[in-house]
């Protein structure tokens, strides 16, 4: 019987460099593997802030000095610039205070559309015991689009001055209020 | 017990016949699929929203509709609105969507001023049953108040990463 002579030195065994071989093989098999088991994509995000609308007063609307009318009188401010007050019939419009409509100023996006709503409290007396007055506003517009620089807005209005009118000064308080839409 | 017997006897073997190596066969299997992919389709875009006093955030569905609380949105210039979309293929094998937790978008006139979305929320559909589906991804955007107005953006953009089960 022959017996082979055993290669003890096993780095130099040509069974055992094979079976490293094999082994490098599976690991980076396995490492290649785990790249393609996950995925990914990304996506961009993009938003746009847009200023909030504001509007502010800048002239607020006075109807001037009226004389006692002997029957119910409407007085009226023109809604325009300066708001001019058309003589009325039977009303003496006398000096005094200058009548004006009211003048706002809107700040609004640039291309954005927006709303304008107008509100009135009746005019009432700040010391004596005269009838309130009702107030109807009348804005040039009830609707814009904004250019991101401030735009002016006239408010004019019709008073109705009743028979009689006690003398006083009268104040009363409006609102306007802008919405994009 | 006989592999044990077996293995006994191959290791007298070995040194009795001085045999230089010995080898035991198994068996391997591996089932190969394809790799999973995920490409973008389309990028997050939250439109306009009106800025406020006090802060608030809008939330934007999958589905693409939104939602504004303590801030709003004109309803007739809502600018450019649609959720994420990418499209996965997954050869019909379970997988799972990682999103980030959160993600910063920058001002382009100020890159200081930032707002932060975060909740991001996705649905799946299948698209048509060869093994993909589309994903719409939607989130939450935070805004501060007074947030400064302009547009915000990130183009490097989140990352969506889907990965077998």
């Amino acid at each position: 019987m022959h017996i082979c002579p055993v290669n003890r030195d096993k780095h130099n065994n040509p069974r055992y460099l094979l079976n490293m071989k094999k082994i490098t093989f599976i690991l980076i098999a396995l490492i290649t593997g785990t790249t393609f088991a996950q995925d990914n994509a990304s996506a961009a995000v993009n938003a746009e802030i847009v200023s909030p609308i504001t509007v502010s007063t800048t002239v607020p609307l006075e109807f001037g000095r009226i004389g006692s009318p002997s029957s119910a009188t409407n007085v009226v401010v023109n809604t325009t610039a300066g708001g001019t007050r058309p003589d009325v019939a039977g009303v003496t419009l006398a000096g005094g205070a200058a009548a004006t409509a009211a003048s706002f100023n809107i700040t609004a996006e640039n291309t954005y559309t927006y709303d304008i709503t107008v509100a009135a409290t009746d005019l009432t007396p700040n010391t004596g015991a005269g009838a309130t007055m009702s107030l109807t506003l009348q804005p040039d517009a009830t609707s814009g689009t904004g250019t991101g620089s401030a735009q002016t807005l006239f408010v004019g209005g019709t008073l109705v001055v009743n028979s009689g009118q006690l003398s006083d000064s009268y104040t009363g308080s409006a609102k306007v209020t802008v919405n994009y839409n | 017990m006989n592999k044990i017997i077996t293995g006994l006897f191959l290791l007298l073997s070995y040194s009795g016949f001085s045999q230089a190596s010995a080898s035991a066969s198994f068996q391997t299997s591996a089932d190969v699929v394809d790799p999973i992919k995920i490409n973008k389709v389309a990028d997050l875009n939250f439109g306009s929203v009106i800025g406020g006093d006090n802060p608030g955030n809008i939330i934007l569905s999958p589905a693409g509709t939104r939602t504004a609380n303590g801030v709003e949105i004109s309803e007739s210039s809502p600018g450019e609105v649609n959720p994420a979309e990418a499209t996965i293929g997954h050869g019909n094998n379970a997988y799972s969507i990682t999103l980030p937790s959160s993600f910063s978008l920058f001002n382009s006139n100020d890159p200081s001023k930032a707002m932060i979305i975060d909740q991001f929320t996705y649905t799946q559909t299948s698209n048509g049953g060869n093994g993909t589906d589309i994903i719409k991804i939607g989130a939450t955007l935070n805004l501060e108040a007074n947030q400064s107005p302009g547009s915000y953006s990130n183009p490097s953009g989140f990352n969506a990463t889907v990965s077998y089960n």
